[in-house]
């Protein structure tokens, strides 16, 4: 077979052609040495298909670039996307600690021991002096103090739980706007591979936003090919579809309804789909920024309320014995054998030790409107119904809907009630009757509120603090109300106090009122400090001091605490901070660590290594002049042909 | 391993970063003088130090409370010590006061002499300590001795023992009589009179109020009590003396005292029917407790009774008038009259001398008190350079061990920063040509 009169420029072309195509990747490549996330590309180039040179064998052809590969080890990415969101958790974590160790300012000269030395110091004064009214004064006001930097204390403590709240939100906010890029670009690269080839840069980008959704939160990833060849992209939250293909499920935050621990701010957020569920995090599987956020936020070191349910089962009336607590909120939402419902209001026997749960509607509630939710806090779509309350059941008279959630809750007056099942008037007349008791078989078996979250985070510490102040405020009400044969008033009550029910120092469940966000000095001391005992006999003289040295000996009542001493419970709180938080670092560091070293064999197999892109520039550089020489030779053969050749 | 440009930078700023956290670390430790600046840079050091800041406050609080304890026992002894000085002085002045050898204008200046150190003794006795009576127990408010006269309405209620009772001598009808008596707290009573404790007994029918001048004032038929109100004493028939239970009541009412009188609240059980509201007394053991170390407590007041009792009062009171009686005239009713002033003068002198044995013991007690009071601070002092040098050496940095370590690191940094500047500068570009 004849060979064209021109193979050989075709050859030289293609040689062109390949050496400027490889140095344009070569730029790319330098263009890109600093782009997060990018992966170096490299032309595949292979020989051209040969000819058949008669019995002479094959004659080749020249060379292309046949694809454009990048260097990019998928393995490498899992385990950086394994690695980071640790890291992201103990980041977040790292920094509210440090807050937390801010807030409690110790050791130094402004910390709770500072204000609490003081009321001891100002005791010993009015040991000394127990009649001399500028030492009383004093005293009061080192109390008030004391009272007002625990209550700022608290109140910075919520501060920061309304801060990390609102850190999830926008964790949630950026999940959202990672689902949504997601999408576009696996919608991107959809259409661009159709061809078969790999849509580099686009594919190191939605690498580059893994990377970074990661960070916040553990997701699965997984390529998925069809029969066709047509690849699916897909992302997953614990089990569930964050985006798949160009498909963004999108998340959001509702604020809760009952708070999951006594101490929190109202309005936490739950995470919710858009489409509806909750998220479920179960928290020993999930890792990321969100779970710094949830564990200092909700953390209460699993200590949230547990009980064991005596007797209610099927009835609206709960009695819990043994319960684990008690300063529990007034409304709130009891787990009974896997169900929630919401109790309205809660009785306690201190004798007994047994909580009494009302489940039950608010008293008769006839007509009126109600609306409805299911489970999941998705108002269900209903119209104006009339309600009537009787006993363990609701009756909605000619709902527009006759079928509801199976589950879900009804708003009485204002009041939530949880309905477990309901039941349809049979013919269907117009009557929907909700049970609302609790479930059947439940007697026996633990129940409790909230989650167990066995981190140390901020409800933990506040719960510590109520404690701290509450045991505080009783044992020195207990000596003052001793006072002057025993008529002697509170030195410490809560904002609001009316009296009823009255704090007792008998019972330390009429001192769960107080908390560290209420607890101030009883007004009546401030304004008349001879109210302020300092003997426990009647009329025994002003310089009788047997009460202010009892109040003294307290600073070393070994009984005070489960901990001990009222300082040693202070200080093994912030022992147990300041270790959690030298943990954090420690972890974050070693994380850190490890991280650089999964992101450094990324980068030995996906970095850009300029002087290997300068070699190959020249490499290329010269291919392509060479090519060029082979054109400029082949002219010059052509010329010797056609105008020296047999003329 | 392929190295790459952005392997080389990210482990270059890694580095560069800790070596710089490490000279942060030292940098503040150097500012601040502190080896942590957070509980979570050493929770153990962090811990140790609230405690060991707790302590230290604590030992200067105990120490503040133990020197004001001296103060306190300090103007205490010296009262005493006063109270003593004027007792002997009166005692001393007494004597001359009776001495043949002086006529009547000497002795007349010694008695004079003799009211004078009264009114001092009746300050030291109401010695205030930041404005607190001493003496006063717990109610430092009310001065130990009247300061001036008073018309204050009491009800009284004395206790006394069968003991109580004494025999002294009596001139009645030119005779010297034994007579037996029980002296109340006070002179100049008023007539009501309650000692149902005795009447209620078979062998005393009955009460005699009377005065001492009255007829038979001292010699009650057996089974009559008399009440001798302007005296304040009891006087007995002598055959009833063994028909006196061991303790009994006897309550009456006073309502004239003079400058100098021991103020009722400090002494006796009873009703100060003149303050608004009425108020209740009762007298105890006042103790004002201190507390001057861990569980260390002193009691730091000494009682008005312990340094000024209620014998002691009426025998410095019966003294006095009797060197007046003495003093004042030399032509006494009888001589059966000076013979008995004179052994009464002797009793009296006898028993000034038991009453400055005591004051000596209360103020003996005192300097007890003081010289335990002084130990302690010592050992407070003690306690508090431990805890001080404790606290320090737990928090403290090493200046000179911080300032090398800080230079080193320094030098670590330098290091790695020319490394860097090294490293990254170069590229095959730079050898092309």
């Amino acid at each position: 077979m004849a060979k064209s009169a021109f193979f050989g420029i075709g050859v030289g072309q293609q040689g062109l052609f390949t050496a400027r195509t490889a140095l344009d990747i070569t730029n790319h490549n330098i263009a890109n040495a600093e782009t997060k996330g990018y992966s170096r590309q490299e032309g595949v180039q292979v020989a051209t298909r040969p000819l058949a040179n008669g019995p002479n064998g094959m004659i080749g052809t020249g060379a292309e670039i046949e694809n454009v590969i990048q260097h990019r080890d998928a393995y490498l990415d899992y385990k950086y996307w394994n690695m980071v969101n640790t890291m992201g958790e103990y980041e977040i974590k790292n920094e509210l600690l440090s807050q937390m160790e801010l807030i409690f300012n110790e050791p130094s000269n402004t910390g709770y021991s500072t204000f609490f030395g003081n009321v001891f110091t100002a005791l010993h004064e009015l040991s000394i002096n127990p009649s001399d009214s500028t030492v009383r004064s004093n005293y009061v006001a080192s109390l008030s103090s004391f009272s007002s930097f625990m209550q700022d204390m608290g109140e910075q403590l919520v501060e920061l739980q309304r801060e990390v709240n609102f850190g999830l939100k926008t964790n949630v906010d950026q999940v959202n706007f990672y689902a949504q890029q997601l999408s576009t670009l696996n919608h991107q690269i959809g259409n661009l591979e159709i061809t078969g080839k790999s849509a580099n840069d686009l594919r190191d980008e939605r690498n580059r936003l893994i990377d970074e959704l990661s960070k916040i939160i553990n997701v699965d990833t997984k390529e998925l090919t069809d029969a066709n060849g047509k690849k699916t992209f897909r992302v997953s939250i614990n089990g569930q579809v964050l985006v798949h293909d160009t498909v963004a499920n999108y998340l959001e935050v509702k604020p809760r309804l009952t708070t999951n621990n006594p101490e929190d701010y109202v309005d936490m957020y739950d995470i919710y789909w858009k489409s509806g569920k909750e998220l479920y995090l179960d928290n020993d599987n999930i890792t990321g920024e969100l779970k710094g956020y949830i564990d200092l936020r909700d953390g209460n070191n699993g200590e949230n309320f547990t009980g064991e349910i005596l007797s209610g089962q099927g009835t609206t009336t709960i009695v819990v014995q043994n319960p684990n607590r008690t300063d529990i909120p007034q409304a709130g939402e009891l787990n009974m054998g896997d169900t929630l419902m919401l109790y309205n209001s809660y009785t306690y026997d201190e004798v007994n030790d047994e909580i009494t749960f009302e489940l039950g509607a608010p008293a008769a509630v006839v007509g009126g409107t109600a609306s409805i939710e299911d489970i999941d806090g998705n108002p269900f779509d209903e119209t104006i119904l009339s309600v009537s309350v009787s006993g363990d059941q609701v009756v909605l008279d000619n709902p527009s809907n006759q079928d509801l959630a199976p589950n879900g809750k009804i708003n009485l007056n204002g009041t939530w009630v949880t309905y477990t099942g309901y039941t349809k008037d049979v013919p269907a007349v117009g009557q929907i009757t909700l049970d609302i008791q609790a479930p059947a078989a439940v007697d026996g078996t633990t129940t409790f509120v909230g989650d167990d979250i066995p981190f140390k985070g901020i409800p933990y510490y506040l719960s510590q603090l109520n404690e701290f102040v509450r045991t505080i405020a009783k044992s020195f009400n207990a000596l003052n109300e001793q006072g002057d044969g025993g008529t002697g008033t509170q030195l410490f009550t809560y904002e609001g106090y009316t009296g009823v029910p009255a704090l007792d120092v008998t019972s330390d469940f009429s001192y769960e009122a107080i908390n560290i966000h209420n607890f101030i000095v009883n007004e009546a001391v401030i304004n008349d400090t001879d109210l302020v005992e300092t003997s426990a006999t009647p009329n025994h003289g002003e310089s009788a001091n047997d009460l202010v040295l009892e109040l003294i000996e307290l600073r070393h009542d070994s009984g005070m605490f489960s901990k001990g001493e009222p300082d040693n419970f202070m200080q093994s709180i912030i022992g147990e901070m300041a270790i959690d938080a030298q943990q954090v670092i420690s972890f974050k560091d070693g994380q850190e660590q490890l991280l650089l070293l999964v992101e450094n064999q990324r980068l030995s197999v996906s970095g850009v290594d300029l002087n290997e892109e300068t070699t190959n520039m020249l490499k290329y550089q010269q291919a392509y002049n060479v090519a060029a020489k082979i054109i400029s030779v082949m002219d010059e053969i052509y010329d010797t042909t056609i105008n020296r050749m047999g003329v | 391993m392929r190295i790459t440009n952005t392997m080389m930078t990210n482990n270059m700023l890694l580095n560069i970063n800790r070596n710089r956290q490490t000279l942060s670390v030292y940098e503040q430790q150097l500012a601040t003088g502190k080896k942590i600046q957070k509980p979570s840079d050493d929770p153990i050091v962090a811990v140790r130090a609230l405690k060991f800041r707790t302590n230290v406050k604590e030992i200067e609080q105990y120490k503040s409370n133990a020197e004001d304890a001296i103060s306190w026992a300090g103007v205490t002894e010296q009262a005493v010590t006063n109270v003593t000085d004027i007792m002997k002085r009166i005692r001393e002045l007494s004597v001359q006061a009776t001495s043949d050898i002086m006529n009547i204008a000497n002795r007349k200046n010694t008695v004079d002499e003799i009211e004078q150190l009264m009114d001092q003794f009746m300050i030291e006795t109401n010695t205030t300590y930041a404005g607190r009576h001493v003496f006063g127990g717990y109610k430092t408010n009310i001065p130990i001795v009247f300061k001036e006269a008073s018309t204050d309405d009491y009800d009284l209620t004395e206790s006394f023992t069968s003991d109580d009772v004494e025999t002294v001598q009596r001139v009645v009808n030119d005779v010297i009589i034994d007579v037996e008596r029980i002296r109340l707290g006070y002179k100049d009573l008023n007539t009501t009179v309650d000692v149902t404790d005795l009447t209620s007994l078979a062998a005393f029918n009955n009460v005699n109020v009377m005065d001492s001048t009255d007829p038979g004032a001292f010699e009650p038929i057996v089974g009559d009590v008399n009440f001798l109100a302007d005296t304040g004493e009891l006087i007995f028939n002598s055959a009833d003396t063994a028909s006196i239970p061991a303790t009994f009541d006897i309550e009456y009412n006073k309502n004239s005292f003079e400058k100098g009188d021991l103020v009722p609240e400090h002494y006796f059980t009873g009703i100060n029917n003149s303050s608004v509201p009425v108020s209740n007394f009762v007298v105890n053991r006042e103790e004002m407790v201190y507390q001057v170390s861990y569980s260390q407590e002193i009691v730091v007041n000494t009682m008005g009774f312990d340094m000024v009792s209620i014998d002691m009062a009426r025998d410095i009171q019966e003294l006095i008038d009797t060197t007046e009686d003495i003093a004042a005239d030399s032509s006494l009713t009888s001589e059966l009259q000076e013979d008995l002033l004179g052994d009464m003068f002797n009793q009296l002198l006898g028993k000034m001398d038991v009453h400055i044995d005591e004051l000596l013991e209360t103020r003996t007690t005192i300097g007890g008190k003081v010289n335990r009071l002084e130990l302690i601070i010592n050992r407070l002092d003690e306690d508090s350079l431990n805890f001080t040098d404790l606290l320090s050496k737990n928090e403290d940095i090493d200046f000179a061990e911080v300032m090398v370590k800080m230079s080193s690191q320094e030098t670590v940094y330098n290091a790695s920063l020319q490394a860097s500047s090294k490293i990254i500068q170069p590229t095959l570009l730079d050898f092309i040509r």
